[in-house]
């Protein structure tokens, strides 16, 4: 993998980290969503064979980041190739075409990792605009002003400061 | 126009043995595997009707290996199910699995397989998606219905009764390396269930063909499967004994699961899926209620998907109107269908008639968004749109 791909795919891994932090914070749609994890469930996003790892925990009504190294997390994510990586981060590719197409591995379970599909669905629609969501999203949501607003606050405070 | 994906993946390893007479080829095939003992997985239905005995028959002078019977697989495989047989298995240092049925025992002879090849005592471990790495022992499937199409898929769904939840495997691992299609191992199977479990295939291979994945290979066995079972699903819910209608539809089963296991089912199982487990419901008869509804909500995207069908199912169909129209017919032609068979058997064709309480619908439409399938489905759905279906299939 050429250095400009690996660059794009760890700055992209940062900026869904920092998005879903931040859009867990104020979308209630996401809200209700991680509403299925019990307290504390922790979830890892990796790329094989050594890219880039993101993780997550569970806390109250909302997700905060926690360490990528951990032995063991309730749902893990692999992306089996750097190349289906970038190809997402960059919306030359989308989470539930490279699950159909057999290039992410899921261990743990799979109704889990439906819940998180719809919750990285809802934080791409705020992080990506409404032109690129249409190659990513089978169903890109109408955006009130109050969406607008929280699509700022994810590139700004988000991306910055996680909320 | 051929639809060629960008990527994708097919394989189809098992070996297929297809014939009228296909099971007397038992006893070469077990010397060929080189299984010295195997594990029989099968039910207390199949012994009853004669089907184990029928098998270990034709096993002639290799009847020894088939010696070790375990016959508890309940309706609904289960862990404790898993570990009891794979026990039975390590105790008697078998080399191979022999299943014999339909969905549930595969699905039990699949987790066995997982458990031993994996060395585990905790088939849990190993739950999701292309997790298993360890090559898998030899694992023959002789079915006994023609719909589920497991004796070719890469798929186990076995309950955790403890937690409540249905745990799904899937791995390339977990195709079995061959399969027995003898028409005379599925004469004993009703006609409800005949009617069901066709309609269930009829399913994989419309959802293989209009759902993300789809590529030309799994295309061409969903055509193979939706014409055969076009052709033979009412003779053999009106004759079962019809030789010929049940060695077609056992060929459109297996075809079928080849099409779906390579590119993967939708919305119809995925909210299926959840009226069986809410509402205990025949998989089969859920299938064949929802898969027009669904059909008429994905029509918006893939209407022309839909039209390149109708001349499988009915050739004389004028193909040269709209894709819309084309879809509608195709949609309308499995309406007829339904009805046909609700006549000739009493398959419910409504979730009311199949015994769904009004009052479940809610929960099943939001329960069903978290089932995998959902993710390969063409069109979004969100709970509001599962319980819009749901309530034009009540």
């Amino acid at each position: 993998m050429t250095l400009f791909k690996k660059t794009i795919t760890g700055i992209g891994f940062f900026a869904l980290k920092q998005a879903m932090v931040s859009v867990c914070h104020f979308n209630t749609e996401a809200k209700e969503e991680l509403k299925y994890y019990k307290e504390g469930y922790t979830i890892q996003l990796k790329v094989l064979p050594d890219g880039p790892k993101i993780a997550f925990e569970k806390q109250g009504d909302s997700l905060r980041t926690t360490s990528a190294n951990k032995e063991n997390y309730d749902l893990v994510v692999i992306f089996k190739t750097e190349d289906i990586a970038f190809r997402i981060m960059t919306t030359l590719s989308n989470v539930p075409k490279a699950f159909t197409q057999n290039r992410l591995m899921v261990y743990g379970n799979v109704a889990d990792s439906m819940v998180l599909i719809r919750v990285i669905n809802i934080v791409q629609s705020y992080l990506f605009p409404p032109i690129l969501s249409k190659r990513v999203l089978k169903r890109v949501p109408k955006f009130n002003l109050g969406a607008h607003i929280g699509r700022i606050r994810v590139y700004t405070l988000g991306l910055l400061l996680r909320y | 126009m051929i639809h060629i994906p960008e990527y994708f993946e097919f394989q189809t390893p098992t070996k297929i043995l297809a014939g009228h007479q296909a099971l007397t080829s038992l006893s070469s095939e077990l010397d060929k595997t080189n299984i010295k003992k195997a594990l029989v997985i099968t039910d207390k239905g199949i012994v009853e009707h004669g089907l184990l005995k029928k098998v270990i028959d034709n096993a002639a002078n290799r009847k020894n290996v088939l010696e070790l019977v375990f016959d508890d697989v309940p309706a609904d495989s289960s862990i404790n199910t898993v570990n009891t047989a794979a026990k039975l298995y390590r105790e008697n240092n078998c080399d191979g699995i022999l299943a014999i049925g339909g969905g549930s025992v595969i699905d039990t002879a699949k987790g066995v397989n997982i458990v031993i090849s994996e060395n585990t005592e905790d088939i849990m471990q190993f739950k999701g998606h292309d997790r298993l790495t360890k090559k898998q022992q030899p694992l023959i499937i002789i079915p006994t219905t023609s719909g589920t199409g497991s004796e070719v898929t890469l798929v186990s769904v076995i309950a955790n009764p403890e937690k409540g939840e249905k745990m799904l495997f899937t791995s390339p691992l977990l195709q079995p390396s061959l399969t027995i299609l003898d028409p005379n191992m599925t004469l004993s199977l009703p006609p409800h269930l005949t009617a069901a479990t066709g309609m269930d295939a009829l399913t994989h291979a419309v959802e293989a063909v209009s759902c993300l994945q789809k590529n030309p290979f799994s295309d061409t066995y969903a055509e193979v499967a939706i014409k055969l079972i076009a052709e033979n699903i009412l003779t053999a819910v009106k004759d079962g004994s019809n030789m010929d209608a049940r060695y077609h539809l056992a060929l459109a089963s297996t075809a079928a699961g080849v099409a779906f296991s390579n590119s993967m089912v939708g919305a119809v199982h995925g909210i299926g899926h959840t009226v069986g487990a809410v509402s205990h419901v025949h998989h089969g008869m859920a299938m064949a209620i929802l898969l027009p509804h669904v059909m008429r909500y994905n029509a918006s995207h893939v209407a022309h998907l839909y039209a390149e069908m109708l001349p499988w199912v009915s050739p004389d169909a004028s193909a040269q109107l709209s894709p819309e129209e084309d879809s509608n017919q195709l949609i309308n032609w499995i309406d007829e269908k339904n009805k046909s068979l609700n006549e000739l058997c009493g398959m419910p064709i409504t979730l009311k008639q199949a015994g769904v309480k009004e009052a479940d619908l809610e929960s099943i439409a939001k329960q069903s968004l978290n089932d995998g399938a959902m993710i390969a489905n063409p069109k979004e759905i969100d709970a509001k749109d599962a319980l819009t279906i749901l309530q034009n299939a009540f």
